[in-house]
């Protein structure tokens, strides 16, 4: 029967060592991505070649769906002679797909600024360095923010799709538990219960980072 | 009237439709359809043929089951799933029974009915031909990947025999079958009968020698449904039974020849002109 609490309390501590390689995979997928998002972001700014090359990339990651992309670079790396771990290949494909959303991010931070900011500290005779560290950037990084925080919480649930390529993270020891014991309702429920921490402390971080932030609004 | 057997008639009149649901015999009757739910990457038992038609030995017996209860084969609907959505849906009801190279554990029959056996299966273990090695237990080494199912008799056997080599758990034979070809893994496990068609298809593919491991050992394939509903759970276990070894024998062979290549363990042990 659904509801059995002495099952779920097995099941929970299983889950939890699932939870880390999640968490590993998330905060390196999101920190990897806020750098190189901005990479992507700039070569998608300046005129020229890097431009459609930024572009091009973006396309292609973000009009694909992930579970693909991680079969390509899983299964497909192997084949050409080169095979990255589960866990290599999962952080490759995540960051590769959510670098794209992050350089849209940025570029929405940075488009939000009106160019009569830049017409003005211009005017007021402002260095460039000066402008961009004082006025604009305070403000593009104050309203990158709450997208940013979303894209975490997309990221931690995309997580569980590299459950298809032999990753332990908690989808697979999700599906584990739910082939031993046929108890299906449970394990999703308390698997979706860890998720649903995960997300709400990344949302809450996020929060903080905003009120943090509020100021340069 | 007596008035104590005047308030029972009115007891058993209330309680009778409240014992308990209509039994799914009657509602699959009534609907004048079967739903099945089987897999589509397990050959021989289940998978899609090149004209893109679910074929397989379990196929056939879900379509022998509709023709048993509703006169027509064809009165059939199949609901592919996923491992981990198999249980899920004969639980939930949005299937009558489900036919997927399902194991009998005793884990998931606390929470899963199942009918007698139909199919002997075991594991078996494919390797590639450039691995070098012809038996399992050279494969209990570092330097070789293990990709297996995720479940539970395939886990238990490789933490047994194989403590050493690196594992991969995969959800359904077919990835297990490309880890093996792209190189991810050198040997894979899986079901004897889908071992047995790999084998038969694939030339750079050879099958290890498993005996004195648990590999040698039988586990059973059977129907599973939802538990609670005995007048289903009777007709269907009937089934498999005159199908093993009852009046659907010949039935049976013709599967076993068509699909496994093979003849079935006999319809009894012993010799029935004998007796």
């Amino acid at each position: 029967m659904p509801f059995d609490p002495h099952f779920i309390a097995r099941l929970i501590p299983a889950l939890l060592v699932g939870a880390e390689v999640t968490v590993e995979l998330a905060a390196l997928t999101m920190a990897i991505c806020l750098v190189w998002g901005l990479v992507v972001a700039l070569a998608n700014g300046v005129r020229g070649p890097l431009a459609w090359l930024a572009g091009g990339y973006i396309q292609l990651v973000r009009n694909t769906p992930l579970l693909i992309q991680l079969y390509l670079v899983y299964f497909g790396f192997s084949m050409a002679g080169f095979g990255l771990s589960g866990f290599a290949s999962g952080l490759l494909a995540l960051c590769a797909q959510n670098g794209g959303y992050v350089a849209e991010i940025y570029r929405g931070g940075l488009q939000s600024v009106s160019i009569r900011q830049f017409e003005a500290g211009r005017a007021l005779g402002m260095r460039r360095w000066t402008l961009y560290t004082t006025v604009i950037l305070p403000q593009v990084v104050a309203r990158v923010v709450p997208p940013l925080t979303n894209q975490s919480i997309a990221i931690i649930k995309d997580t569980s799709q590299v459950a298809a390529i032999a990753v332990m993270e908690i989808m697979k020891i999700t599906e584990v538990w739910v082939e031993t014991s046929a108890n299906t309702y449970d394990v999703f429920l308390g698997a979706a219960l860890i998720y649903l921490a995960l997300t709400s402390i990344t949302g809450l971080v996020g929060k903080l980072a905003e009120r943090r932030l509020a100021f340069a609004q | 009237m007596n008035f104590r057997l005047l308030f029972g008639f009115a007891l058993a009149f209330i309680a009778g439709p409240a014992w308990g649901q209509e039994s799914l015999l009657d509602v699959v009757l009534k609907r004048d359809k079967l739903i099945v739910a089987t897999y589509s990457t397990s050959p021989p038992l289940a998978y899609v043929d090149d004209n893109g038609k679910l074929v397989g030995f379990e196929i056939d017996m879900a379509h022998e089951i509709a023709k048993d209860l509703l006169g027509d084969p064809d009165k059939l609907e199949l609901v592919v799933v996923q491992s981990d959505g198999r249980f899920p849906a004969a639980l939930s009801g949005k299937i009558d029974f489900g036919l997927c190279s399902t194991t009998i554990t005793p884990d998931r029959a606390v929470r899963i009915a199942f009918t007698r056996p139909y199919l002997d299966t075991g594991g078996s273990v494919i390797a590639r031909k450039d691995a070098g090695i012809k038996t399992v237990k050279e494969l209990n080494d570092p330097k070789f990947t293990y990709a297996i199912l995720n479940v539970p008799p395939a886990i238990a056997r490789a933490k047994q025999v194989m403590p050493e080599a690196k594992l991969l758990l995969l959800d359904s034979p077919s990835a297990l079958f490309l880890a093996v070809k792209t190189g991810r893994a050198q040997a894979f496990a899986i079901d004897k009968p889908i071992a047995d068609f790999y084998e038969a298809e694939n030339q750079d593919l050879v099958r290890l020698d498993t005996s004195g491991t648990p590999f040698a050992y039988v586990s059973q394939d059977s129907i599973y449904m939802k538990p609670g509903d005995f007048k289903w759970w009777l007709f269907l276990d009937t089934w498999v039974g005159e199908l093993r070894s009852g009046i659907r024998y010949e039935k049976y062979v013709e599967w076993y020849r068509k699909w496994l290549k093979k003849d079935p363990p006999p319809q009894r042990f012993y010799d029935y002109n004998k007796y």
